[in-house]
């Protein structure tokens, strides 16, 4: 890697803070394996830090603004998925995939600058601010058995993934106790997964954006194309550097990732690949840009394993027709090209350039690539049957052929990979940390002989959910991992279970880090400049650290390493009859009523007796004969419906006015 | 004697029931905490009742000649009586329980005439006043508040100047200050008529005083949040920034315009000012082009349309904690197909201006949580050739604007857009240039506030009580009885405050409002546990209907039987 390129990293990542408000707007499209086509809106505003620009902006949303300042929010991600991210034909190692993939529902992680003891309650205002800026409902993430403290996970800090770190020292058994790591973590992490996300969301989502949907690329965003898409994910990042980095300002990421249906059948040449145009997959063209944003553009990404096909060698081939050639042809010709160093393309449209612009692909040639994997399929599942107990499994799966996304040129082999999962498990579902196991390739092998690293923090009953954060350390050659842990299902009281509790109760995603991979992409374009997708993109390619390049150290102290949401699993809980309380209420007292009537009548009546006095009482009953008009039967019937009629008013009556 | 056994079976069992009963009473009861029936019903009909709910108020009348006056002391005496008298008629006026004193301030003389009993330390004759000749009203206006001294709130003096050198014309003048004074020039010539001169003191007292309003029976409520703090929301919309847009310098607005008007009514409200600026936000009414002033013109009636609830999202703030109120003041740049912008008033006026440089127009649609609406026309109404305008509106171009802005802030707080001038008596207000608010305003609005805080406590807590008194099996919270008993004293505290300072009562008033509407919105209430009727009957009726038929049928039967028996022997 040459200097000059180092040092516009160097620059990029150190530059200082703007000094004007920015707002950027980027889409980039990406072709996907299985024909259908990724669609990733990117929007981004920038604000100096109020220091030097003061309180009132003209592009940057009030309502963030007024949030990071009442809440003191460093960093805030939140995000609303629906449907699945399908991590083994959409990609894992790459950053848009990175940034795409969300578990189902609402996740929420957020990094308070308060005095700690203050964060738990800072979270939960936030929640509920949060919740009525997006009509959802967030707010339900106050409670503490839905947000957990992650010690390892989100810890720029502790670098515990280097040398020096706590990861070391093979062979020992490292349980975290205490709070020694817990200390001076303000970040709290949440998730949601039964909110169901709708457009609902997605209008104050789009309120933040200074051209709303009027104008630029939001105006493709056509509500019922995009909810019926596979995949859609909104999320909202802001990074604040007010409260400790005062170089910083505040920056608010918006993004949209949606993952549309193939167009339906046309006389396409592969049965797979369907050829599409931007009107086709949204209903109309893009016309014109916001007109305060800085960068409007759209890109397209075609992935290394597709782009291969083009040309056999990228970095000497710099002539190729994109608008023609033999693999597929384009609508319209890109302004510029931009080619990573592991063979990936981009291909960059200005919006505002085009007066209408009408991107569409025509394949030409069947083609077949494949996403970048990473080196591990991950899965979770329920195991185990009936209401009583069961275990939950994490397993990883070496995905077969060429995945080694993990060995980027040049870069040094390592034998092992890390792996470092974060489970949140409701209160309800009663672990045994006994029972945790793990198997290598199928064998079960010693706990700690894998396990680098472990904070078990049990649930407590209706406080707290139960934290499971695991480091393990495999070898490289491994070709499965299996993590199991056995559970008892606890018992809920009648008013805690929702609203349909025969659906089941739904246990978050796991959260499943890679910490030595970080996924990478650089481009051989010396303008990188002001695009912020392309600032994202950059983190592509997964990598091991150590690296030889300080550059590459640069970007892995400030990127995140890759990340993996398992699925969200669905529990069955032994559910009662709701009608259960009034069903014994009557009953009990039914049965009581029952003994106390014969007990009183067994203590009170003689049946001899009273025969006799009946015979006795129709010859010369002193009260029956004055009653003697009674006995006939006609008044008696008279009086009957008279009771009833007075009983009836009376209880209408005492029911109307209360 | 036979058969009294069973009688007594049947008469313990039911017996066993009666004694349940109490215990059954006092187990299902639910906590309440005491409430203060009784005092709230007091206080509540004490201020329905009279016009009792003032704050009290000084009125000092001073007659200044430097020479010796040409009447008599008897006449003098008889004059100030009756100037005493005449002001009185002001004495319900702008909330005030008022004292008045008047008194003649001659070489040579010093007469003293008060209304009220109260010992207050009287003017102090003999002062020298530097001469006022050859200055302009907002001099005098200073070298008076130097002059007169002591400046507390509810103090208010008028000073007649004995002076014919000072009268413009010859006439009597009245002049309001922005302070807490006023000054009469009445030349010596005219004393003989009393009429005229009681005239116009009394109607420079009334302007002092109430704001030259005759006495409303109820205090307008102002714009605010229970605890008397409202946001000054300032939205800057470009209608369509296809063909300009503009933002704002709005710091130094805020600086140079709003932040001296928020100092000066910080004793009546805590006002804060936030800004924002919106895009593509047409406005819901549409114009009509007027070719006879080339402009656009949109008619009064459609005013009511003209905000586009669906495209200007203002937003309330997430700054508003809890309750408070948000005032949305919009400045709407109208895009260029529609500019200049005008609108024909309802008098069939259309608002306009000398030039077509930088013109506003006020329109109030004093809606909810609305501040006011002022249409920004840019300047010349030119875009510029083919590429998109942008230009950043500085503390000069908003001048005018801001002034629009802080008239419709006087208007929202009851005070009349700006202050009126009379012909007869000749009378002129002078403006405060830099607040917008006199010092007598604030007073007022203080006052008014006041006022307005007790009536709306003794309301909040009459329905809070009449509501606990509806549902009898509503849990009420030890916190509730403090917080209605604390708001309670603190309003009667802000009445019966005598002669404490405005601050003081100010603050009980804002103490007992802030608490009257925490207890009515204390979450125990709001999340009334739902138990209908229909419930007690479900849970009662499976036990109780079979057990106490039992119980009932077999007392009367064996009651019958013992009767039949006893009868028979």
């Amino acid at each position: 890697m040459d200097l000059p390129f180092a040092l516009a990293f160097v620059l990029l990542l150190t530059s200082c803070y703007a000094i004007d408000e920015d707002f950027s707007e980027e889409l980039l499209l990406r072709p996907l394996p299985d024909g259908n086509v990724l669609a990733h809106f990117h929007f981004a505003s920038t604000l100096p830090p109020v220091d030097h620009y003061g309180v009132h902006h003209r592009l940057f949303p009030k309502a963030i603004f007024q949030l990071v300042r009442k809440f003191r929010i460093k960093e805030m991600e939140l995000s609303f998925t629906q449907g699945r991210w399908n991590y083994q034909r959409w990609g894992v190692g790459d950053p848009i995939a990175q940034l795409a993939a969300k578990p189902v529902g609402v996740e929420l992680t957020a990094s308070l600058d308060v005095p700690e003891a203050e964060v738990d309650s800072t979270w939960g205002n936030l929640t509920h601010a949060l919740s009525g800026l997006f009509c959802a409902s967030i707010n339900f993430l106050e409670s503490p058995t839905t947000f957990l403290e992650p010690w390892f996970s989100w810890r720029p800090e502790a670098n515990w993934t280097g040398g020096g770190g706590a990861f070391d020292a093979p062979g020992v058994k490292r349980v975290v106790k205490g709070k020694k790591w817990s200390k001076s973590s303000r970040t709290r992490y949440g998730a949601l997964p039964r909110e169901a996300v709708c457009t609902e969301n997605l209008t104050p989502w789009l309120k933040l954006l200074p051209c709303r949907d009027k104008a630029g690329l939001t105006t493709l965003l056509d509500r019922p194309t995009i909810y019926s898409g596979m995949y859609h994910s909104q999320r909202l990042i802001i990074t604040s550097g007010d409260f400790d980095r005062d170089e910083e300002g505040t920056t608010l990421e918006q993004t949209l990732t949606v993952v549309l249906r193939k167009p339906a059948v046309s006389e396409g040449l592969s049965s797979k690949l369907q050829d599409w145009t931007l009107s086709g997959l949204f209903g109309s063209k893009l016309e014109g840009k916001c007109p305060l944003a800085t960068t409007s553009s759209v890109y397209l990404e075609l992935e290394e394993s597709l782009a291969k096909h083009l040309a056999g060698d990228l970095s000497k081939e710099t002539r190729i027709n994109f608008v023609d050639n033999r693999v597929f042809s384009l609508s319209s010709a890109p302004s510029r090209v931009l080619a990573s160093l592991s063979g990936s393309l981009l291909l960059e449209y200005e919006a505002g350039t085009h007066s209408e612009l009408d991107l569409g692909v025509t394949w030409r040639a069947p083609v077949d690539w494949s996403p970048a994997r990473g080196r591990f399929y991950t899965s979770r599942y329920l195991a185990g049957s009936g209401n009583a107990r069961g275990s939950i499994v994490i397993s990883f799966r070496a995905n077969d052929g060429p995945s080694g996304d993990c060995y980027s040129p040049g870069i040094e082999a390592v034998e092992y990979v890390d792996i470092m999962i974060l489970q949140m498990i409701p209160w309800y579902v009663r672990l045994y940390g006994h029972t945790l196991q793990v198997s290598l390739d199928g064998r079960n092998v010693e706990f700690w002989s894998v396990v680098r690293l472990m904070r078990f923090t049990p649930a407590e009953d209706r406080k707290a959910p139960a934290a499971v954060e695991i480091a393990l350390r495999v070898s490289i050659a491994t070709q499965a991992v299996t993590l199991t842990i056995q559970y008892d299902k606890g018992f809920l009281h009648i008013d805690e279970h929702p609203p349909d509790a025969n659906r089941g109760f739904d246990l978050p995603s796991a959260v499943i880090t890679f910490p030595r991979c970080r996924v990478f992409k650089q481009f051989q374009s010396d303008d990188v400049g002001h695009s912020h997708i392309l600032a994202v993109v950059q983190v592509v390619d997964c990598f091991v650290f150590p690296s030889p390049s300080f550059v590459f150290a640069l970007l892995l102290q400030s990127q995140r390493p890759m990340q993996i949401y398992s699925e969200v699993s669905l529990m069955q809980l032994a559910t009662p009859d709701f009608s259960m309380p009034y069903n014994v209420i009557t009953l009990t007292c039914t049965v009581l009523a029952l003994y106390f009537g014969s007990l009183l009548n067994a203590l009170r009546r003689r049946i001899g007796e009273e025969e006799r006095e009946s015979k006795e009482g129709k010859k010369a009953g002193l009260l029956s004969q004055k009653l003697k008009w009674l006995r006939n039967e006609k008044h008696m019937r008279v009086i009957k419906v008279i009771l009833v009629v007075i009983i009836g008013v009376a209880v209408n009556h005492y029911l109307s006015s209360s | 004697m036979a058969g009294s056994t069973r009688l007594a079976i049947a008469l313990s069992a039911l017996a066993y029931i009666l004694a349940g009963l109490p215990f059954w009473w006092k187990l299902t009861e639910v906590y309440r905490v005491p409430l203060p029936y009784r005092e709230v019903e007091g206080f509540v009909t004490k201020q329905s009742s009279s016009s009792a709910a003032r704050v009290h108020c000084q009125l000092q009348i001073v007659f200044f000649s430097k020479e010796e006056t040409p009447d008599r002391d008897a006449k003098w005496s008889d004059r100030l009586e009756v100037v005493l008298r005449a002001t009185r008629e002001w004495s319900s006026s702008g909330f005030c329980e008022i004292e008045v004193a008047v008194t003649l301030d001659a070489k040579g003389l010093c007469l003293h005439k008060r209304g009220g009993d109260r010992a207050k330390p009287l003017w102090e004759c003999g002062r020298v006043l530097d001469s006022l000749h050859s200055q302009d009203s907002t001099s005098i206006d200073e070298s008076l508040k130097n002059y007169i001294g002591e400046d507390r709130a509810g103090k208010y003096t008028i000073l007649v100047l004995l002076d014919g050198e000072l009268s413009q014309g010859g006439g009597a003048e009245a002049v309001v200050g922005k302070y807490r004074h006023a000054w009469v020039v009445f030349p010596p010539s005219l004393l003989g008529n009393d009429e005229q001169l009681t005239r116009i003191i009394s109607e420079t007292a009334g302007v002092l005083l109430a704001g030259g309003k005759p006495a409303t029976a109820v205090a307008k409520t102002m714009p605010l949040a229970a605890d008397g703090s409202a946001i000054l929301s300032f939205s800057l919309l470009n209608a369509d920034p296809e063909n300009w847009i503009f933002n704002w310098d709005f710091d130094s607005v805020e600086s140079q315009y709003l932040s001296p008007v928020v100092d000066a009514l910080a004793p009546v409200a805590r006002l804060s000012v936030e800004s924002q600026v919106l895009y593509y936000t047409p406005a819901a009414a549409r114009s009509q082009w007027n070719a006879d002033i080339r402009s656009h013109v949109i008619e009064s009636k459609d005013l009511s349309f003209f905000v586009n609830a669906n495209e200007w999202h203002l937003d309330t703030s997430a700054a508003a904690a809890g309750r408070s109120k948000v005032l949305h003041f919009a400045i709407y740049v109208p895009p260029v197909e529609e500019c200049p912008l005008r609108i024909k008033l309802s008098s069939g006026r259309i608002t306009s201006s000398a030039s077509i440089d930088g013109f506003t127009s006020p329109l109030m649609p004093l809606m909810q949580g609305w501040g006011g609406v002022v249409i920004w026309n840019p300047p010349g109404c030119l875009v510029a050739d083919n590429s998109t305008l942008r230009q950043r509106l500085n503390v000069n171009d908003l001048k005018t604007t801001m002034e629009v802005v802080v008239a419709q802030l006087r208007t929202l707080f009851g005070l009349p857009p700006v202050p009126p001038r009379r012909k007869a008596p000749k009378l002129s207000i002078l403006c405060n240039q830099r607040t917008g608010f006199a010092e007598w305003e604030l007073d007022l609005l203080l006052r008014r506030r006041v006022i307005a805080d007790v009536n709306s406590t003794a309301s909040t807590l009459a329905s809070l009580l009449k509501l606990v008194e509806s549902l009898p099996k509503m849990v009420i919270q030890q916190e509730i009885g403090v917080q209605v008993t604390t708001s309670l004293e603190a309003a009667e505290k802000a009445m019966d405050a005598g002669n404490a300072s405005y601050q003081v009562i100010g603050n009980f008033s804002a103490t007992a409002k802030a608490w009257a509407e925490e207890a009515f919105f204390h979450p125990s209430i709001m999340s009334l546990l739902h138990f209908p009727k229909e419930h007690q009957f479900a849970m009662y009726t499976p036990f109780f209907v079979p057990v106490l038929l039992h119980t009932v049928i077999s007392v009367v039967k064996e009651t019958m039987r013992y009767a039949r028996k006893s009868s028979r022997k």
